[in-house]
C-alpha cells in the first residue's frame, strides 16, 4: 500500500497536482456519492384503481343456490365450491325498509303564554331621538323610556350594559292606566346622584 | 281607531344550520300577550336532506311550522308582522290576514308621527310610527300596496302604547328559555 502511494504522489507531481489519482483500495473505502436534494422525495403511485371485481356479468351468485349454481359452472369447478357456513336461499326477498315521513308531526304547536308572562318587556333609550333636549334645574336627562304604563309595572331592571329598561306587567290587572314617560335624571348637588321621573305620555316631549 | 279590541300578531322563525323553530305572539295594543305559541325544534335528517334536497327550507318553514304555528293561535289579530319578508305571502295564505315585514332604520326621524313615506323599492315605505324613535322600514305585498294608509294607521296607533318591534325580541328570549329548559332534560 506503501508502493501505490508514493506512486501516485510521484504522478501528482509530474502533472502538477491537476489529477488526482487514488488506489483502487481508496475509493473502495469512500462512502458512495450521497446526493441531497431540496425537493421532497417523489413519491410513485399508480394512478390505476385497485382491480375489483364486484359482480360477473354472466352470471348473478345473489339468491342463487348452490344447486343451481351447479348447472351454470362446470362440474370440476363446482367440486371446489365449498359452502361451509354459508347458506344460499332462492326464495329469500329483499327487505324493504319503511321511513315515515313526519315533519308535520314533529313541528306540532306548544302553547305558553305563562312562559313569555314571564319575560320582560323592554324598551330601547330614546334620548336620541328627541328633536328638542329637555331641560331640567340641576340636573340632564340620561335616558328616556316610553311607552309604559306605569300603573300595571310591577317591576323593572335597568340593563346597564344595553341601557334597556326591563319591566313586567302585572298582567292580572285590569285597569292599565295613562300610559307614561320615565325619564332618568342625573343630578348634581343632591343626595342621590341618580332620579327616576315618571310623565304623562300626552306631555308632548318629541 | 278603538285599538283596545285590536291586537297585533308577531310571527318569526329561527332558522339555524340544523334547527328550525317558529314562534307566534298575539298581543293587545300595550303589548300584553294574548296567545303566545312556539314550535317543537325540527331538525331534519340526512334523509330527509336528501329527499326533499333544495325544497328542504321553504317546505319547513313555511308548509309546516308557519301553517302549524299560525292554525293554532286561536286569537286572531288585526295583522301580522314579521322580520322575515319572505313569509309575507305565505303568512298572508296561511291566516288570511294582512302581513307587514317590519325593521328598524338607521334614517332620521320623520317630520311628524303617521307619516309614511315610499322608498322606491316596490312595496318598501318608512313609517314614523311615534315621535321619538328612528321611522321603521316596512315591506308589504304587492297587493296591500294599496292598503299602505290603512295599515300604517294601524301600526301607529299600536304605537302609541307600545314599541312596534320590541316583542320580537320578547320572543326571542322566551324561546331561549325554552331551549335552555330542553338541553337540561
Amino acid at each position: 500500500m506503501a508502493i501505490f502511494s508514493e506512486i501516485t504522489q510521484k504522478l501528482s507531481r509530474i502533472f502538477l497536482g491537476r489529477i488526482i489519482v487514488r488506489s483502487l483500495g481508496e475509493i473502495r473505502r469512500t462512502k458512495p456519492t450521497r446526493v441531497d436534494t431540496h425537493f421532497r422525495g417523489a413519491e410513485v403511485e399508480s394512478l390505476r384503481a385497485e382491480p375489483r371485481v364486484n359482480a360477473a356479468m354472466f352470471v348473478q351468485w345473489k339468491n342463487t343456490s348452490a344447486k343451481s349454481a351447479g348447472a351454470l359452472l362446470d362440474g370440476k369447478i363446482l367440486k371446489d365450491i365449498r359452502t361451509e357456513g354459508m347458506t344460499f336461499d332462492s326464495a329469500r326477498k329483499l327487505e324493504v325498509k319503511k321511513y315515515k315521513l313526519n315533519l308535520k308531526r314533529r313541528a306540532a304547536p306548544r302553547h305558553a303564554i305563562a312562559r313569555i308572562h314571564r319575560t320582560p318587556s323592554t324598551r330601547r333609550n330614546r334620548v336620541t331621538y328627541l328633536k328638542k333636549p329637555l331641560k331640567f334645574e340641576h340636573a340632564i336627562l340620561l335616558a328616556l323610556y316610553s311607552p309604559i304604563f306605569h300603573e300595571k309595572v310591577i317591576k323593572s331592571a335597568l340593563d346597564k350594559g344595553s341601557g334597556n329598561l326591563l319591566f313586567w306587567y302585572d298582567n292580572e290587572r285590569v285597569k292599565a292606566g295613562e300610559k307614561s314617560h320615565l325619564l332618568l335624571l342625573r343630578v348634581f348637588g343632591g343626595a342621590e346622584p341618580l332620579k327616576w321621573l315618571w310623565l304623562p305620555a300626552d306631555k308632548k316631549i318629541g | 281607531m278603538d285599538n283596545i279590541r285590536q291586537l297585533l300578531g308577531y310571527a318569526t322563525i329561527d332558522s339555524r344550520e340544523n334547527y328550525f323553530r317558529g314562534a307566534a305572539l298575539v298581543t293587545d295594543s300595550r303589548g300584553i300577550p294574548t296567545d303566545f305559541r312556539y314550535t317543537e325544534p325540527v331538525r331534519p335528517t340526512k334523509l330527509e336532506r336528501v329527499l326533499y334536497g333544495n325544497a328542504l327550507e321553504v317546505y319547513l318553514r313555511e308548509d309546516i311550522i308557519l301553517d302549524n304555528l299560525l292554525k293554532a293561535v286561536e286569537v286572531k289579530p288585526s295583522l301580522w308582522l314579521l322580520t322575515d319578508e319572505t313569509l309575507i305571502i305565505p303568512t298572508q295564505k296561511i291566516s288570511r290576514l294582512p302581513a307587514v315585514a317590519i325593521a328598524v332604520s338607521a334614517r332620521s326621524p320623520l317630520e311628524q308621527s303617521g307619516q309614511c313615506e315610499p322608498t322606491g323599492e316596490s312595496g318598501v315605505f318608512m313609517l314614523q310610527a311615534d315621535n321619538i324613535s328612528a321611522p321603521l322600514r316596512i315591506t308589504v305585498s304587492p297587493e296591500n300596496i294599496p292598503k299602505i294608509s290603512q295599515l300604517t294607521q294601524i301600526l301607529t296607533s299600536f304605537a302609541e302604547g307600545m314599541e312596534l318591534i320590541e316583542p320580537f325580541s320578547r320572543v326571542a328570549r322566551a324561546l331561549e328559555t325554552v331551549s335552555e329548559s330542553e338541553s337540561k332534560q
